[in-house]
């Protein structure tokens, strides 16, 4: 990325997905804070604070798991893409909503007393040593941590700065977060009266993810082990004619990172599959105007060098590729990225 | 876990965040351009400063030249 | 296959047949979004009938005695005899000058209720004009027991808090104990229904030191012996007594 940044590129698609994310929150906490007045016996009602406490708790953790589920979705079915494109303003609004309820939970809990809240969030419970009565606000506290350190590292500017692998990485903390949360609900929550709700709501969340992300990774590995043919370092990506125009097939080589191998009319690519981006699938995106466009975030890439067009500076590794008796053949070995390589013509297509 | 320990965490997270948050100052007033060639508006200078002052070991890196460049295209 | 509808995020709008989509999509989210809250919110227990309104002042008079929680004993209640914890408007002991103990005396602030429980946030605490000690009686030993339940700090659970007990409520219960509010017992299913709780004291009829926290917000059994002092039932337990469920 050398062009400028700015704040949020905002673009009809963003404003709908935040106006749809704004509107989902007003409304789970209307309902929450609703129901439970509503439900509970008349001037036995919980305090305020105590009712946003649980409202906004139930939110942060109800929004992690919708985060957490988009990924192996959009695996799964490319209806969910669109889903995933501003997915970091999801991760911002968790964070908020969880700030929410952990600054509540020091106010209130922790705080109108001669000792300091934030050592009685972590003293005053002083059960380290018991599984069922552990101190689940500590847990609470290392999952906003990791949350902070997400929301604050989300825009673009980061994944230029750290580099994509170290932001992924980073970014990969979600799960330790998410982990920490389930276990702050398990042993919070969930050990109160009508705990079964907390636990119910923790307990089904993290078996729709875990099972969302084995059922991505099962198809992710039969897609590995159906590893290309080679031959003299040539791999073999089938019939040029089965590649659809304007779209790729994906070629898992024994060794190394996938490549993604691209038709456009007669002419055949072979580009590195992993957008530099957040590692998008570059070959499940398309040949828009003349550029590569990854499904995730929409980054471009010219086909015939890996480039981004200018401004824009990302680059993908290129290889090279030919047609052997009417199957597209590419060379195992990437060329460093950003290198110009011209493109096979189909014979067929060409005649 | 005692309140001297639980005072010690506090004290030393507040340490490293007040450490970065001078860092991350400083790199924002004077040491982006030396991390991306793009023009970052002072907005978006501000947005990226709680990142600043919470990775300030990393970006105190980047600017003295060590890190992954290879990351970077 | 290649017709079929890319989604590419920065374009303006995406492609029609997935707009319809995403409508149902997005309609859908904050459907399940206020069905989610509303089933969260309403099975969500109620905290019980304690009330601690902080816009009614009162005054009460009666005897303030330090022992075994700071208390005023006073008959202005409607209730009889009762004793009225003092405290804070925090999670805080107070201290009031022993020339005001032992003598009539009036004090000022807002009152914290459950059912024939109080507690009251002093502001205040001033001689009584017209003094009359107020004196506790006999106590009424009623004998041996073994109760299960959960040791609660008294003024949340009297209604600061609503609700004022449970795991989630643990530290903040640990807190008032450590502050040196009273602690009581409710018996298993009473915390959140019972108006009644009984003030929890050692063995010999004192209030527990820190080495009780622990034990606070947890479900235990205790085995003790229960007395009836000026109306309100105390248990007192000897530590080892308490034992962890």
């Amino acid at each position: 990325m050398a062009a400028g940044y700015s704040l949020v590129g905002w673009n009809g698609f963003k404003r709908a997905y935040d106006g749809v994310m704004l509107a989902g929150l007003a409304v789970f906490f209307a309902a929450h804070l609703g129901a439970g007045w509503m439900s509970a016996p008349a001037g036995q009602q919980p305090s305020e604070i105590q009712m946003l406490i649980r409202a906004s708790g139930a939110a942060a953790f109800s929004l992690l798991t919708i985060i957490l589920c988009l990924g192996p979705l959009a695996r799964l079915t490319p209806r969910a893409l669109p889903l995933v494109y501003n997915r970091r303003h999801l991760g911002v609004a968790c964070f908020l909503v969880a700030l929410l309820h952990g600054g509540l939970v020091v106010l209130w809990y922790h705080g109108f007393s001669e000792m300091n809240a934030f050592v009685s969030l972590l003293v005053s419970n002083p059960r380290y040593d018991s599984f069922g009565g552990f101190p689940f606000e500590s847990l609470g506290v290392a999952a906003l941590l990791i949350l902070f350190l997400m929301a604050a590292t989300s825009h673009d500017f980061w994944n230029t700065v750290l580099g994509p692998r170290f932001w992924k990485g980073l970014h990969m903390g979600v799960y330790a977060a998410y982990g920490l949360l389930v276990a702050h609900v398990m042993l919070g929550a969930a050990q109160g009266e009508a705990g079964f709700a907390a636990a119910a709501l923790a307990g089904v969340s993290a078996l729709l993810v875990s099972g969302l992300h084995i059922a991505a990774g099962q198809r992710e590995a039969a897609r590995d082990r159906a590893a290309a043919a080679e031959a003299e370092g040539w791999l073999d990506a089938g019939p040029a004619q089965e590649i659809p125009d304007g779209r790729a097939v994906i070629l898992t080589p024994p060794e190394g990172e996938r490549i993604a191998v691209f038709r456009e009319g007669a002419k055949i690519y072979a580009v590195a599959n992993a957008c530099r981006h957040q590692g998008g699938p570059l070959g499940e995106g398309r040949i828009l105007d003349g550029c590569i466009v990854c499904p995730w975030h929409g980054y471009q890439y010219r086909p015939e060098d890996g480039c981004s067009p200018p401004p824009f500076t990302e680059k993908v590794a290129t290889f090279r590729t030919r047609i052997r008796e009417g199957r597209v053949l590419v060379h195992r070995l990437a060329q460093p990225p950003g290198t110009e390589l011209a493109p096979t013509l189909i014979p067929e297509v060409v005649s | 876990m005692s309140a001297s320990v639980a005072e010690a965490i506090w004290l030393g997270l507040a340490l490293y965040v007040g450490i970065g948050l001078v860092a991350g100052l400083g790199t924002v007033m004077f040491g982006l351009g030396r991390l991306t060639a793009a023009d970052v508006p002072v907005r978006v200078r501000l947005l990226i400063l709680p990142g600043l002052a919470a990775l300030w070991p990393f970006v105190l890196a980047r600017l003295a030249g060590l890190g992954a460049p290879e990351d970077r295209a | 296959m290649a017709q079929e509808p890319f989604f590419v995020g920065w374009q303006e709008g995406p492609p029609q047949i997935s707009r319809r989509q995403l409508l149902a999509a997005g309609a859908g989210l904050v459907a399940g979004s206020g069905a989610l809250g509303a089933g969260l919110g309403a099975v969500s227990p109620a905290p019980g009938p304690g009330v601690w309104d902080q816009g009614k002042k009162v005054a009460v008079t009666g005897t303030i005695y330090p022992e075994p929680y700071l208390h005023l004993l006073t008959e202005d209640l409607g209730y009889g005899l009762r004793p009225v914890f003092l405290v804070g408007p925090g999670k805080d002991r107070i201290h009031v000058r022993p020339a005001l103990t032992f003598t009539g005396a009036a004090v000022t602030g807002t009152l914290i209720e459950r059912g024939e429980h109080a507690m009251m946030a002093v502001e205040g605490v001033y001689p009584d004009p017209a003094p009359g000690r107020v004196r506790a009686g006999p106590e009424k030993d009623l004998g041996d027991a073994v109760l299960t339940g959960e040791i609660l700090d008294a003024k949340c659970w009297f209604g600061a808090m609503r609700p004022g007990h449970g795991k989630t409520h643990k530290a903040c219960a640990a807190l008032c104990a450590r502050g040196g509010l009273p602690l009581a017992f409710a018996e298993t299913g009473r915390c959140a229904n019972g108006k009644a709780a009984l003030l929890l004291l050692d063995e010999r009829g004192r209030a527990f030191g820190p080495q009780i926290i622990p034990f606070v917000a947890d479900a235990v059994m205790i085995r003790g012996r229960i007395f009836e002092v000026a109306g309100l039932r105390q248990v007192r337990v000897a530590l080892e007594d308490v034992v962890r469920l």
